[in-house]
């Protein structure tokens, strides 16, 4: 693979479902339409904590329309949801309300309208319980426990070296605490399932999401049946950033349950509010963070406590501290690391996974640390990361060598290349402040320490000579199918109109677990790859006795077998197919990839982790007024080692993309409560960034060859977020002189500090 | 619930005379929310968009008359109107809700942060309430009692908006902030008008209104007082700003701090002036 | 209530209850899905549809008005041999769309933008688009998809 030449990989091939969205055509859950189609309509606790007494559901039954309300006990298989140990969430809640916004019953009716105005008459009787809110209430000595097991979710280290020695002999120490607050997914579709018993005995559920085998799994339990009678459809995803993995499962599994009982279609449409206050957000933090060093710039120590507060139940939280945990002493070479990641629960909405998964809140905390380091040695910030960075041989945090594909000293070097040739608008003007500031990551792609990591997929060659990609990793809007094509009609010589990538249906795919972790590229598309790898043999077998010679004379190129040493000398490949086809070579193959699986110890989170990282370097120019707090992002540079680039438009659009949602975390985002409730669940009073505010990210890749990923990929979906926010937080420092260490760095957050400093 | 759509100013305020539980809807871009949360509708929704009497903007000998079905992307468009007046709906929400949200229903709407409000306040703007019972007009700064609560009535229909030849002859300005830059509700809107002697160059008359930093648009006297019969520099102007800052009796909530209020209006108040002062035909 | 208008060229005529949105009779009655819904608050502009060519939310707007009215939605931009129209096609092109959620009200504000203003500076696509939320792109592509439209565009009839 390595120094080929390639004609579809690195190319940017439009979006193979583009033209279905473009023209209002895709099918989303929400746009399926049955005559007999019932809806459901959740009823949410008003209140952060309390103990139910009573559902009163009989004046919802009498509301016109409605046909059914369903309670904790219609679960017939265990009331029981969330997609990993400790399987600690109710479906519906039953005895204790754990936040508010919690649904503890659904209301199914003929109408959506029906069954909101059902849902208003049920009477729930919830004696309320002081509700633990923060941190530090969770933590408290005396507290009480919102779970049986405590409010302690998980807890995870990370010991490499000797801290204690190396602070002891360190010339500086710095020390500080920095917090960010929840983020909201805001994907612009809700969470949407349909879940439709087709009369097959079985029971189908289109839906909304990330992860449809999670889902098929946890429907089955719920309703007490083989998985092999539930089937899964992924329709037309509007985005999910890790947010439609929880959430769907949960929906996904009440409306199996209300479809069964009526024996009819029953949709779950939530509303946006739903959305907000019932499904996952991205963990607050609050991370401790010392760093030790030599005079000269050599970190020698990083001690670092992270606190995630996961909200009411568990969902991903485990993972997220794990992530949190790996990352938090950022991309460089240090030999002596300690680091403790606690998530905790509190009656808050719970959180899960989104889009940087932990790394985001500790790049924040390691990158605003390495820039009072810079101050405090009177170094050049990307001098003093360029002298710690990562490079190929090195031991990182959980002490795993990479020998190549670590591209970090590349994207620095970018950067301050391009830093130089940039200069920023004088000072003069006294209304405004001006600052540039940097920030370096990695994020480790696979699952790595979350599991095991396979991906199944198929390939099928038709007789006319088109091809099938069959593969059980969603699409979200990232482009992966198009990516999966690229990579079939590079291996068959297809071109890309004639390849066709399967929505996942979890009947006719096989099961590739989550698509998280930026893994669908590399492992994905290595399942691609080996499948259509396995087809290509057939057809060169076939080509090689057509044309009465040996495999390795032919090449398969713009939908042709041709000679190599004579171009016009070709079969097309349409012929080829027939003529295997009939010689009973197989046309389909069903090829499986597994990454190499995790191999640390457990007590100090040292050895292999991931089958590679993301590195990146970025840079963020801004210019804030004085007199309102308004900041101009005047220039940003994203900088990443993402390996070979399949598809440079996709990749833009994934920086682009990720980039913002990094400084609405940065800068705009932020999900108020009162007294545990969320009072902006809304898009205007929760400040999801307009195309007024976007940014002007310019994306740059430095290629280098991974060895993990077919033609040297690795992954983009997720790492920017963490340089955007990151570079965000350092640049708004540099301007005004004051360093924020609290997410989000609002206007109203800056002007504040500024006049205070006055 | 009914739908009727009035065709007739006239056979309108004889609906609303005799229906109790009706309401009027004009863009629905407030009334259409509030009725799908409520879950709440009334008996008759009477659609006023349909009436030709009250749309438009129409030049009068008193000055000019804004019809209250408008919309507020007529507004923002029409060079004939006072420069705070076309910004202030120029910065409501977004093309699609400046199509159909009407100058009429964001002001009998009356939230505290309504962007044409403060400048309708500071060109002090008339508004002209029907009913079968006659007719009465009331100045801006009265209509308001509260937070979604007005004077009018319930079988009166504000039908006309009316600014004084006064006012448009002076220069104005208006500059709101909210959390983001695109579609935005105002955390703090300010609107100026003033008028300069063509003599002397100093100010004869100026008036000033804040939203989003009371229950209601507020006019800020002392700071006018401290300004009229200047010709004020920066400091005065600063100055200014202060009194502005020391009347303004804002709260926290979802979309901002008190302090923030009160430190932004400071901003917000000079560049309006400067505007104002050094480039009156930049708007 | 009987209301008769004009969606996408098509004369229609049906019974509705006066409290339904537009949103709801286009997607639900007339099943033209290609309307999204987003919020139900006029805050995300993926139900944009346009009204005698002007965008206005569908969600916030209830059906007795569309009474006589022109009105087109995202499945009336195809033309009638299946071939996209320019603004379809360049925000193919310029990779403008990820998960696709946002585009069809994108796209309908785009058509409103560029037949007000046919060759509308960066700032006028801001300020046109305000109104429409995406979440995955980050908009730098949605501008060039615009940018490029308008070109394509220039002097044809929108
Ligand atoms: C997403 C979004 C963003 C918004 N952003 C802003 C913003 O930035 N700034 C801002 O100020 N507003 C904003 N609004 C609020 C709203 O759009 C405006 O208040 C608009 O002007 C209301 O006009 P309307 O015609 O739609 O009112 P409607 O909803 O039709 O009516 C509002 C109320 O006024 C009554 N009413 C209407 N007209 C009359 C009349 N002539 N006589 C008597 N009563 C009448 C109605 O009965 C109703 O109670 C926003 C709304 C949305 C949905
Ligand atoms: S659904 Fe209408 S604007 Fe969001
Ligand atoms: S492409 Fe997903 S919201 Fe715009």
């Amino acid at each position: 693979m390595r120094n080929q030449e390639l004609v579809q990989v690195g190319k940017s091939a439009l979006k193979v479902d583009g033209r279905e969205l473009v023209t209002g055509k895709a099918k989303f859950s929400g746009d399926f339409n049955f005559p007999d189609l019932l809806h459901g309509y959740a009823c949410r606790s008003k209140i952060a904590a309390g103990y139910i007494k009573d559902i009163d559901i009989s004046q919802a039954l009498k509301v016109p329309g409605i046909v059914d309300v369903v309670l904790p006990k219609d679960i017939l298989g265990g009331n029981i949801v969330g997609i990993l140990p400790p399987y600690d969430q109710p479906v519906l809640a039953d005895k204790e309300i754990r936040y508010a916004g919690e649904s503890f019953c659904l209301v199914v009716g003929t109408s959506v309208r029906a069954a909101k105005a059902g849902a208003r008459v049920v009477i729930a009787t919830i004696e309320p319980i002081p509700p633990i809110l923060t941190i530090d209430e969770a933590l408290a000595k005396d507290a009480r426990k919102i779970h049986a097991a405590g409010n302690i979710t998980v807890s995870k280290k990370l010991i490499k070296g000797d801290c204690a020695k190396a602070f002891a002999e360190s010339d500086v120490i710095l020390e500080d605490t920095f917090e960010t607050s929840n983020q909201e997914h805001a994907y612009l579709e809700t969470e949407v399932v349909c879940a439709v018993p087709y009369g097959d005995g079985r029971i189908t559920v289109h839906a909304s999401c990330q992860s449809p085998f999670h889902i098929r799994g946890h429907i089955a339990a719920n309703l007490n049946v083989p998985v092999a009678n539930v089937k899964v459809v992924q329709a037309y995803t509007g985005g999910s950033f890790g947010g439609k993995d929880d959430t769907a499962t949960e929906i996904g599994s009440l409306a199996a349950v209300a479809a069964v009982r009526q024996g009819k279609p029953v949709m779950i449409s939530n509303e946006r509010e739903e959305s907000i206050v019932g499904s996952t957000l991205r963990h607050a933090s609050r991370i401790h963070y010392r760093i030790a060093a030599k005079k000269d710039g050599t970190i020698t120590g990083k001690e670092i406590k992270i606190l995630l507060d996961g909200g009411a139940y568990a969902a991903e939280s485990p993972f997220v501290a794990m992530k949190a945990l790996i990352h938090s002493a950022g991309p460089y070479k240090i030999d002596n690391i300690k680091v403790e990641s606690t998530a905790l629960y509190t009656n808050k909405t719970y959180c899960g996974a989104f889009r940087g998964f932990g790394v985001p809140q500790v790049t924040f905390a390691s990158e605003s640390m390495m820039d009072e380091l810079a101050k405090k040695l009177k170094m050049d910030p990307l001098e003093l990361r360029r002298k710690n960075a990562l490079k190929p041989g090195d031991l990182n945090a959980t002490s795993q060598v990479f020998q190549e594909s670590v591209g970090l000293i590349e994207t620095i070097d970018k950067v301050i290349d391009l830093n130089r040739s940039y200069t920023l608008p004088s000072k003069k003007q006294d209304r405004y402040l001006y600052g540039t500031g940097f920030a370096s990551m990695y994020q480790g792609i696979s699952n790595g320490a979350e599991g095991i990591d396979v991906v199944g997929a198929s390939v099928q060659v038709m007789q006319d000579g088109s091809a099938l990609v069959g593969i059980g990793l969603t699409e979200l809007g990232q482009g992966s199918r198009t990516v999966f094509a690229q990579i079939a009609a590079e291996v068959l010589g297809i071109s890309l109109d004639k390849i066709s990538v399967k929505q996942v249906d979890t009947d006719t795919v096989h099961d590739s677990g989550p698509t998280v972790a930026s893994r669908s590229t590399t492992v994905g598309g290595m399942a691609v790859y080996k499948a259509a790898g396995e087809v290509k043999r057939s057809l060169l077998k076939m080509a090689a006795l057509m044309f009465k010679t040996e495999e390795n004379n032919i090449i398969l190129k713009d939908n042709f077998a041709q000679l190599v040493f004579d171009e016009n000398a070709k079969i097309p490949l349409n012929d080829v197919c027939v003529a295997a086809y009939w010689t009973g070579f197989p046309l389909m193959n069903l090829s499986f990839s597994k990454a190499p699986e995790a191999k640390y110890d457990q007590d100090t989170t040292q050895g292999n982790i991931y089958i590679a990282y993301n590195y990146g370097t970025h840079m963020m120019s801004v210019r804030i007024d004085k007199l309102t707090g308004e900041v101009k992002v005047l220039k940003h540079l994203a900088v990443h080692d993402a390996g070979k680039v399949v598809n440079p438009k996709a990749f833009e659009g994934q920086v682009e993309g990720a980039s913002l949602t990094g400084f609405g975390l940065a800068h705009l985002e932020k999900i108020q409560y009162r007294e545990g409730v969320i009072i902006n669940p809304n898009l205007a009073d929760y400040a999801v960034p307009t195309i007024k505010d976007r940014i002007p990210s310019e994306t740059i890749s430095i290629e280098t060859y991974n060895p993990t990923g077919p033609y040297g990929v690795k992954g983009i979906g997720e790492p920017p977020v963490s340089g955007a926010a990151a570079s965000f937080a350092n640049a708004v420092a540099k301007a005004t002189g004051i360093r924020f260490k609290k997410l989000p760095i609002t206007r109203q957050v800056i002007l504040e500090a500024i006049n205070r400093k006055k | 619930m009914q739908y009727f759509l009035s065709a007739t100013l006239n056979e309108l305020l004889l609906v609303l005379d005799s229906e109790s539980n009706s309401e009027i809807i004009a863009g629905g871009t407030d009334l259409v929310i509030i009725m799908e949360e409520s879950g709440k509708r009334p008996e008759k929704l009477i659609d006023i968009t349909n009436i030709k009497e009250l749309i438009g903007i129409k030049e009068e000998k008193f000055g000019i008359s804004i019809g209250a079905v408008t919309t507020i992307a007529k507004l923002a468009a029409n060079n004939s109107l006072p420069c705070c007046l076309r910004s202030g709906a120029a910065s409501i929400g977004s093309p699609q809700i400046r199509n159909v949200g009407t100058i009429g229903g964001n002001i009998c709407n009356a939230s505290p942060s309504g962007d044409t409000l403060t400048p309708l306040i500071c060109l002090n703007a008339d508004l002209l309430l029907q009913s079968t019972k006659g007719e009465r007009l009331i100045s801006t700064e009265q209509f308001f009692l509260g937070p979604k609560k007005t004077v009018l009535k319930k079988n009166e229909v504000l039908s006309e908006i009316r600014i004084g030849n006064r006012y448009l002859s002076g220069s104005s300005g208006f500059r709101m902030i909210g959390q983001r830059n695109g579609q935005v509700i105002s955390q703090v809107n300010l609107a100026v008008w003033l008028k300069r002697s063509a003599e002397s160059g100093l100010i004869e008359e100026i008036r000033i209104a804040a939203g989003s930093v009371a229950p209601t648009p507020i006019r800020i006297i002392e700071a006018e007082e401290m300004l009229c019969g200047t010709n004020p520099g920066a400091k005065l102007i600063f100055q200014a700003a202060r009194s502005v800052q020391a009347c303004i009796t804002p709260i926290n909530d979802v979309r901002s701090t008190a302090e923030y209020r009160q430190d932004v209006i400071i901003g917000l108040f000079s560049d309006i002036m400067s505007q104002i002062l050094k480039e009156p035909q930049s708007c | 209530m009987l209301i008769e208008f004009i969606c996408n060229g098509k004369e229609i005529s049906v019974d509705v209850l006066a409290e339904m949105r537009a949103l709801d009779l286009i997607r639900n009655e007339l099943l033209l899905t290609g309307t999204k819904c987003g919020c139900s608050k006029g805050e995300c502009g993926s139900c944009t549809i346009l009204v005698d060519g002007i965008p206005e939310c569908s969600c916030l707007l209830l059906a007795p008005k569309l009474q006589g009215k022109v009105i087109t939605t995202i499945e009336g931009l195809e033309g009638a041999d299946g071939e996209l129209h320019p603004i379809q096609q360049a925000f193919l092109e310029e990779g403008a769309v990820q998960c696709g959620f946002c585009t069809p009200g994108m796209i309908l504000s785009t058509k409103a933008l560029l037949k007000k203003n046919p060759a509308p500076t960066v700032t006028e696509i801001e300020e046109g688009l305000s109104g429409n939320i995406c979440r995955c792109t980050g908009y730098t592509k949605i501008i060039k998809a615009v940018q490029f439209a308008a070109l394509k565009l220039k002097g044809s009839e929108i």
